[in-house]
């Protein structure tokens, strides 16, 4: 353990924001690039096979961490730097504040609110510190902290993935794109507000009728409205899934066309609007498709990671460096002060339903 | 009489705030901080140009789509100002099905997803918002973006900051930019909040083309321009563009000088070639008289060629959303028991301004009005198509169902109290409850495309619906059988001798004298029966006007009485304790063959068709009982969803 555990969390601060966190490439592939991006010379074909030795990477290495760790080291004061105290004045400060802005004392959840800023605000003060942000202004320290954030933001959002990221990310997702059972079919319809209950012994006789006769299924699909009703929505449908064929017909009629043997006529099958006759053209099993067949989708979920992935992760990580001792009986006295809010205002995130 | 003065002067200030609220629930913003910077931004088209697969054959007779085309996300100067943080690529993620957490907390997911959608952020401050969210400006210290970024805090801290904004920021109806944010620059290249909203509208395009997947979901890029004028008086619209090469940048309803005049101009001008745009009144409900004013804005007289950009431009009307509908409201140029519906405003009392409903506010009066037009200047402004849309603010499109609202104004309407009890805003005179989970709109097209669907749209083959999924279909001809509606050959007949809705029904021929319609609708399938189809009919005798309502096919076995033509009640109920309903009463399906018993070949005349569901229950109705309190007294426990298809217009050849 040559380096302290200070200088440690240094280096990777700075590998963090020179790699654009992502944490599907190794590290090495942001040395890779930092390297041919800042260090031209690093080309010519002598120094190239020099960096191949893995003595050279040892000792660039090195010679790093020690340039990092005399700019850095000034600030490692022990365990100080990593605890955050929120004393009574504090609490005092945020609560008077927010009383003068807002016309009224804060209630017990906001209070926890102020707190909870106040500790992410003092994080990423110290660490915009920490990475020299305050060098180019005398900007104030708030400004320093949403420059933080705003990296965060800006990390996600530059960089189109490559083709490899995309190929990576949908190998490690597969299951999420597997595919259900999907049928495709033509069906005939008849219509239980025209024909009442009859629809249903009318759709038998024409069965009857289309077994008997012979009558070839592209031809029955062309006869569908002669033979029973004109129905609004389409008369075939290329393969669908169940919840797409329940949102058109109703779930009873979804769930028995995927059960039909394909290549025949069958039913009668009770849909939301009355009773059709079925053939299912085609039974598709349920399947992983392969990335070209879902390309756009899996862009847009990797892009959707990527941003969950910087909003959280970033301040996570910073956040687990730290230990926060909050002046509990200083807290529990500002609560104790508070207004009841007029109603009970829902947990964020407990209320789950879904349309 | 001086306590009723200083009421009515306090009313006037309230107003004035309300205005500046709607002008915000119109403009709005955006936060995203990638397009601002856009150096590694994703090109327009990186994913559009991959579809999942070869699209099925695309179907001639057309199938009917869904879809929303009023969205407002966190780009959005109001929807940010009430706290919703949700930008537009999560509006585009909550259209196409998937499950996100809403303003407030509550995960939430469409039952069926939209087919098609567009982000719809409010034009003006589409830079300011972006750069009060951008450290490296100046403008992110002043008090007023501090002030903003707060909104998302908790409920109550959004509804005393929205307050505070619409009344001390935003008053917005002087065309400007803030100043606050933007500098002292006047409005123009110069101006950074302009500039701003440049690159912003890039981004709006790329999020559009992100999610664009042909055949399974269609995204158009457009925004909402947002004019207004004195107390909130909305000559808002809703700007969608097909395709191709859009315009550089936003001339937002301050660089425009809240004038529509010059919105079609520009759009003349800078959307040509393979450039294809709409533009979609809305909330005319809230147009103090003036969305339908029979001259121009700025008071002088109609002249033919501005009529005739504007009937190019803007060929639709969006007759229900949120903020309630704008088809008609029963006593205003009409008594027809059905326009009582989700109506926001009373008639306004003499000398009543604003906040009040007068006739020229409803779609149904501007039709007729149109017609008269028609015979003045040679083209009819006033000719317009249907669609219905939510103009959510919580960035959730398409969540019209009345059992699982959870609101469409960020976190100040995002709890069911809130929404029972309170007014939009503090000090605002407008009941949250007289709110509406908004409607959707209806196409036929060949397949979901942009290019199908948008064509869909400018020859008005749409239809609105107050948010069910009612499918419902009008044609004309004047040489239909009169059982064509159970021919086998319906379709092909009526496309190939008649005109589908949104047509021009041609002269009559010799020899023919009344027009005939086939009226078809089916229910949503997981909503109540139909009750019964009816036709509505407007026509001009010279310069009066004239209407009638005709109930043309009746759920249960029922007739229409030949002389009331209505419908004999069905039956149909609801138990207002737990929100079922008759399910043995209603239609899955009606269909007629209508010939207009009253037509006279020489009046020009329009027809659409309104579709009527067996009564359930409000969504008011189900968060009282969520809530375990009792119903409210102040509105219908129970609505009638609807569908209201696109008219047909009937012109008599030269007179």
């Amino acid at each position: 353990m040559p380096l302290s555990t200070q200088t440690e969390i240094e280096v990777e601060t700075v590998a963090t924001s020179l790699s654009i966190v992502d944490e599907g490439e190794p590290r090495e592939c942001h040395l890779t690039s930092w390297r041919r991006a800042a260090i031209p010379w690093l080309k010519t074909p002598s120094l190239r096979s020099v960096m191949r030795e893995p003595l050279a990477h040892f000792l660039l290495a090195g010679a790093l961490l020690l340039i990092l760790s005399s700019l850095f080291g000034r600030s490692a004061a022990g365990n100080n730097r990593s605890r955050i105290q929120v004393s009574a004045p504090e609490i005092q400060r945020l609560r008077e504040i927010w009383t003068r802005q807002w016309g009224r004392p804060p209630d017990a959840k906001q209070m926890d609110n102020l707190i909870a800023d106040y500790v992410r605000e003092e994080i990423y003060y110290r660490e915009a510190l920490d990475s020299g942000l305050d060098k180019d202004d005398t900007i104030i320290r708030r400004r320093l902290v949403e420059k933080m954030e705003f990296l965060s933001q800006e990390i996600a959002s530059t960089n189109d993935p490559s083709e490899a990221d995309l190929q990576q990310f949908f190998e490690s997702n597969r299951q999420k794109y597997s595919l259900p059972a999907e049928a495709g079919f033509t069906h005939i319809y008849f219509s239980s507000s025209r024909r009442g209950a009859a629809a249903f012994q009318d759709a038998r006789d024409v069965l009857a009728r289309l077994e008997s006769s012979q009558i070839s299924r592209a031809d029955a699909a062309i006869l569908g409205a002669r033979l029973g009703d004109n129905f609004m929505l389409r008369s075939e449908y290329p393969p669908q899934t169940r919840d797409q064929i329940k949102n058109l017909f109703g779930d009873e009629f979804a769930v028995k066309v995927l059960e039909l043997e394909s290549g025949k006529w069958a039913g009668p099958v009770r849909s939301t609007y009355g009773w059709h006759l079925v053939c299912v053209l085609e039974h598709v099993a349920p399947r992983l498709p392969a990335l070209s067949e879902i390309r756009s989708q899996v862009a847009i979920d990797y892009k959707n990671q990527r941003l969950q992935a910087a909003s959280d992760g970033y301040y996570d990580r910073l956040r687990k460096r730290y230990q926060v001792e909050i002046d509990q009986g200083a807290l529990a006295a500002a609560k104790s002060q508070a207004v009841p809010a007029p109603s009970a205002a829902p947990t964020a995130g407990s209320a789950a339903d879904v349309d | 009489m001086s306590t009723q003065s200083s009421v009515l002067k306090r009313s006037r200030k309230i107003a004035s705030q309300l205005v500046a609220i709607l002008l915000i629930s119109a403009a709005s913003f955006w936060y995203a901080s990638d397009s601002s910077r856009g150096k590694g931004a994703t090109p327009a088209s990186a994913t559009q140009s991959a579809p999942a697969g070869p699209l099925p054959a695309p179907n001639a007779l057309r199938n009917a789509y869904f879809g929303d085309l009023h969205v407002h996300t966190s780009y959005s100067l109001d929807a940010y100002a009430m706290g919703n943080r949700n930008d537009p690529r999560v509006a585009y993620r909550y259209g196409r099905g998937e499950a996100v957490v809403l303003p407030g907390g509550v995960r939430s997911q469409l039952r069926v997803p939209l087919d098609f959608m567009a982000v719809t952020d409010h034009d003006i401050w589409l830079g300011e918002i972006s750069l009060c969210q951008d450290p490296a400006d100046p403008a992110y210290n002043t008090s007023i973006c501090r002030d903003l970024r707060w909104a998302d805090q908790d409920y109550d801290t959004s509804r005393t900051l929205f307050t505070g904004l619409i009344s001390s920021y935003f008053d917005i109806s002087p065309a400007r930019h803030n100043t606050e944010i933007c500098g002292d620059v006047a409005p123009g290249e110069r101006n950074k909040c302009v500039e701003r909203a440049r690159s912003i509208w890039k981004q709006i395009q790329r999020n559009a083309n992100e999610f664009y997947q042909p055949g399974l979901f269609t995204t158009f890029a457009g925004f909402e321009w947002t004019a207004g004028f004195k107390r909130v008086g909305m000559l808002h619209r809703n700007v969608i563009f097909r395709g191709g090469k859009l315009p550089d940048t936003v001339l937002s309803a301050v660089e425009l000088n809240n004038t529509p005049e010059r919105l079609w101009q520009w759009l003349e001008r800078d959307c040509t070639d393979d450039c294809q745009v709409i533009s979609i009144p809305h909330n005319t409900n809230w147009g103090w008289g003036r969305d339908f004013a029979t001259e121009n804005s700025d008071g002088s007289p109609f002249n033919a060629d501005g009529l005739k950009r504007r009937a190019r431009t803007e060929p639709l009307v969006e007759i229900h959303q949120v903020k309630g509908n704008s088809e008609c409201s029963t006593g205003l140029g009409t008594d027809d028991e059905q326009c009582n519906f989700e109506q926001l405003f009373k008639p306004c009392k003499p000398g009543e301004e604003a906040f009040c409903a007068r006739a020229a506010d409803y779609v149904r009066n501007a039709l007729k009005t149109g017609l008269v037009l028609e015979q003045q200047y040679g083209v009819n402004p006033f000719k317009y198509g249907f669609i219905g849309s939510t103009d959510t603010h919580s960035s959730a499109p398409g969540s019209t169902d009345e059992a699982t609202w959870h609101g469409a104004h960020g976190l100040t309407d995002s709890r069911p109290e809130s929404r029972l009890d309170r007014e939009l805003a503090e000090r605002v005179p407008i009941k949250e409850i007289a709110f509406n989970p908004g409607g959707l709109a209806g196409v036929w097209a060949e397949e979901n495309t942009r290019e199908s669907i948008f064509d869909a749209l400018k020859r008005r083959e749409s239809f609105a619906t107050s948010g069910t999924r009612i499918r419902v279909r009008f044609f004309a001809g004047w040489n239909y059988p009169d059982d064509l509606d159970r021919r086998p050959d319906l379709l092909q007949r009526a496309y190939r001798d008649g005109v589908p809705m949104g047509g021009d029904l041609p002269p009559s021929p010799a020899g023919t004298r009344a027009p005939r319609f086939v009226v078809w609708a089916i229910k949503d399938p997981s909503s109540a029966g139909l009750q019964k189809i009816q036709v509505i009919k407007g026509w001009a005798e010279g310069p009066k006007t004239f209407e009638r309502v005709y109930d043309v096919a009746c759920s249960d076995g029922l007739a229409p009485d030949g002389k009331t033509h209505r419908c004999p009640d069905n039956g149909a109920k609801v138990n207002l304790t737990d929100c079922s309903y008759s399910s043995n009463k209603g239609a899955a399906e009606l269909s007629t063959t209508w010939t207009d018993p009253d037509s006279n070949p020489s009046d020009r005349a329009f027809y659409y068709v309104r579709a009527l569901e067996n009564p359930t229950c409000r969504w008011s109705t189900y968060d009282a009982h969520q809530l375990g309190l009792k119903l409210p007294d102040n509105v219908p426990a129970t609505v009638q969803e609807r569908a209201w298809s696109s008219p047909i217009w009937y012109t008599p050849s030269a007179q």
